[in-house]
């Protein structure tokens, strides 16, 4: 009746596939032998040959590697109670984006660690890469007998193979856009579970402009490469690429600063001989024009369409939300961190910051109130997934709280 | 602006020609600026601030922006006419605006080139699609624009296809009849001339003795069944008896102003128009004889921010004044669609991610 493709390949009737998942163990939050596969999972992901010219790969392999799964173990031990024990959520749905290749990696690798049995639905045009991500978690997981709390399955328009996962599932995640989690919010969940879901987001980074004259060149060149890094990573697609760029700073260091900056830019995309795709440089070039009809943008500037800067004349109302994609912000100056505030919305996720001490980017945080800006990071890192993201501890989501006095 | 009209269409050397319009063009630049705010931002966005001196310093508007924007230079009260391009369903179309005055002009310009191409007679004329488009005036897309733009051209219309697309062989059969021994004129977009109207014609038995074909529309669908211009004109002229075949690259967003095929088999532009090749990435013009991204310059648009734009084409001329005597300008050849970039990232699947 209703058949849905298993990952990396077989077939099977959803409702099997489903009394399969039930029957499987859950485990403790960071369970030996769980931390002790993800471990494998990642000496088999940065040792795959294949793998190691495609970056997105490799950051998951170190995201995984042990040290880091044992500092997020320690934070969430941190958050302990002696009232309290955190248990698995149970059952996994994870809805992962269908062009972000390693995503569903992430979210389906947190959940294990928290001890949950989870079914992933992936598109049905995963990229090879996705596949053969797919395949080594899967012969990881067999080679610790593991292999019974995971599904990855594949299947075209049906509500009725989505409602049936998530009338057993006790946990719904949905990485975007908005369109997918309006399309998954349309089937009804269990009335026990929980939904956690990553809207749309806009991401931006803030740079001092004093900070920035007092590097030296190889300072410049270093941070160069690290703002290369957040911006051209998944064609600036990701919902944590900076679009937005703010100098905070005199108005008259600002233009130095800036063009220094593209300066340091464009010595990287140099070095790593990036290039536009002609369809990538043109849809940059009606985005720098749309945007110049749709906010006050005083120049459009360009030497060519691998880097294209878009000058705001006058502070806007709300922070810009531009097109294309590949190499294209917005830049504007504002004096003091503050006055960034009252143009925060909902929609921002990350701001990159250089420059700025500890004390001031709390002050900031505190009076944006968690009114957007759910993660400030520094510059080079507005990529790197971690279990905190967008405003969700995910360790705590994906476990439940129970009570033991 | 009547003087360019006035002007041999394919007679005007090139140093003159760039001298004209020019002029003309930067002429239109400033109306613009004036008549449209819009369009005005973006040129002082991109730094225009003095008038172009040379043709390739006049300043172009990507095609695509008349899909995110409606971009006109006349009060809404003198609009006529919405156009819209051709899209597949799902994606954004251009809309562009005219006034009596362009659709005028557009009028004009097409007859002025076609009459190049067809002599001064109004021939009797076969329109291959179906009567079926035509049924909203007020908004019309682009097959149907091609259609009512050529139809002036011709008289005693007849409608080929039926609305499933098929051929009216009896209807056709009649036609030939009743104008056996007279030359006559056909018009459809080329793929519809190649899957729906040669292979009927073949099958039914049908044939042409003395007519010439006009065909525009593109050459996706054709490139992904390996037809090219040649193979294309020796098939149509082996299937329906069509000597002559001329093909020509236009576009809703510059309506009249068209490039047909000449002898040689390149594109040519008329007296009021032009193209220049850009490099993808610098957007700087390539020399004669190396691909890159066409511009598309035209002296007819008044109603719309439309007299300089940037297509998604990539293209290539071959030569400059080269042709025969009295066929001047830039022979070009255009070379497909600049080929999609899937940009990737999470924000940007709703579209791909299929409704639950």
């Amino acid at each position: 009746m209703s058949r849905v493709t298993l990952l990396p390949q077989g077939e099977a009737e959803i409702g099997a596939v489903l009394d399969r998942l039930a029957a499987a163990p859950r485990a403790r939050p960071f369970a030996p032998d769980r931390i002790e596969a993800l471990g494998l999972l990642s000496r088999t992901l940065l040792a795959d040959r294949d793998r190691r010219r495609q970056g997105e790969a490799v950051a998951l392999g170190y995201w995984l590697r042990p040290a880091n799964i044992d500092e997020m173990r320690r934070r969430f031990e941190a958050l302990a109670r002696p009232d309290c024990l955190r248990m698995p959520a149970g059952l996994a749905f994870h809805v992962p984006p269908a062009n972000v290749d390693t995503m569903g990696i992430y979210s389906w690798a947190l959940s294990f660690l928290c001890g949950n049995v989870s079914i992933l639905r992936l598109s049905q045009r995963s990229s090879p890469l996705s596949l053969r991500l797919v395949e080594i978690v899967q012969d990881t997981l067999a080679a610790r007998s593991l292999a019974d709390c995971t599904a990855f399955v594949s299947y075209g328009h049906d509500a009725e193979i989505t409602g049936a996962i998530s009338r057993c599932a006790d946990l719904r995640v949905i990485w975007g856009g908005d369109a997918s989690i309006a399309a998954v919010r349309a089937v009804p969940l269990s009335p026990h579970a929980k939904e956690v879901v990553f809207a749309d987001r806009l991401s931006l980074s803030v740079l001092s402009v004093p900070a920035w004259l007092g590097l030296d060149e190889a300072a410049r060149t270093a941070l160069g490469q690290r703002a290369f890094n957040d911006i051209y990573s998944f064609d600036q697609m990701g919902c944590s690429s900076p679009r937005l760029i703010v100098w905070c700073g005199p108005p008259d260091q600002v233009r130095t600063a800036s063009a220094g900056f593209s300066a340091a830019l464009r010595r990287e995309i140099a070095r790593r001989g990036y290039h536009a795709a002609p369809a990538t440089a043109l849809g940059k070039y009606t985005a720098a024009c749309a945007a110049a009809i749709d906010w006050p943008v005083a120049r459009i500037g360009f030497e060519d369409l691998d880097w294209v800067v878009l000058d705001l004349g006058e502070r806007p109302g709300r922070l810009p939300q531009i097109g294309g994609g590949g190499g294209i912000a917005v830049e504007m100056r504002i004096d003091r961190l503050a006055e960034l505030v009252p143009l925060l919305d909902r929609r921002v996720q990350t701001i990159a910051h250089f420059g700025f001490d500890r004390a001031s980017l709390a002050d900031f945080a505190e009076r944006a109130c968690g009114c957007g800006g759910d993660r400030l990071v520094p510059i080079g890192e507005a990529l790197n997934f971690s279990s905190l993201w967008d405003g969700y501890d995910l360790l705590q989501e994906f476990t439940r709280a129970v009570e033991l006095r | 602006m009547t003087d360019f009209l006035q002007l041999p269409p394919y007679g005007v050397p090139q140093p003159q020609k760039d001298r004209l319009l020019a002029d003309g063009l930067a002429e239109l630049t400033r109306h613009h600026r004036a008549a449209c705010p819009a369009y005005d931002r973006v040129l002082s966005a991109l730094g225009h601030d003095r008038a172009a001196e040379r043709v390739e310093d006049i300043p172009f508007l990507p095609v695509s922006l008349f899909k995110s924007h409606r971009l006109a230079s006349v009060p809404d009260g003198e609009i006529v006419k919405i156009l819209t391009s051709s899209g597949t369903t799902g994606q954004a179309v251009s809309r562009i605006v005219l006034d009596r005055e362009t659709a005028h002009r557009q009028a004009q310009a097409l007859a002025i080139i076609m009459g190049a191409l067809l002599g001064p007679e109004r021939l009797p004329m076969v329109l291959i699609d179906s009567q079926s488009l035509l049924r909203d005036r007020a908004s019309v897309n682009a097959r149907a624009a091609g259609v009512l733009g050529m139809m002036p051209l011709g008289r005693q219309h007849f409608f080929a296809l039926d609305g499933e697309m098929r051929l009216d062989v009896e209807g056709l059969r009649g036609f030939l009849e009743k104008f056996r021994g007279q030359r006559v004129l056909l018009f459809g977009f080329t793929y519809i001339v190649w899957k729906h109207f040669a292979p009927a014609m073949a099958e039914a038995g049908l044939r042409f003795e003395d007519a010439i074909l006009v065909h525009s529309g593109g050459w996706k669908k054709l490139a992904e069944e390996a037809v090219d211009n040649d193979g294309f004109k020796r098939a149509i002229r082996e299937r329906t008896g069509i000597g002559r075949i001329h093909n020509f690259y236009g576009m809703a967003e510059q309506v009249g102003s068209v490039f047909v095929e000449g002898e040689d088999g390149l594109l040519y532009p008329p007296a009021f128009a032009d193209i220049v090749i850009r490099n993808p990435l610098t957007l700087r013009p390539v020399p004669v004889g190396e691909s890159g991204v066409v511009q598309v310059l035209s002296l007819l648009p008044r109603s719309y921010p439309g007299h300089s734009l940037l297509t998604e084409d990539l293209g290539r001329i071959v030569h400059v004044d080269g042709a025969a005597p009295g066929h001047c300008g830039k022979g070009f050849v255009i070379e497909g669609r600049v080929p999609r970039a899937e940009l990737r990232g999470c924000s940007d699947v709703a579209a791909r991610m299929e409704e639950a």
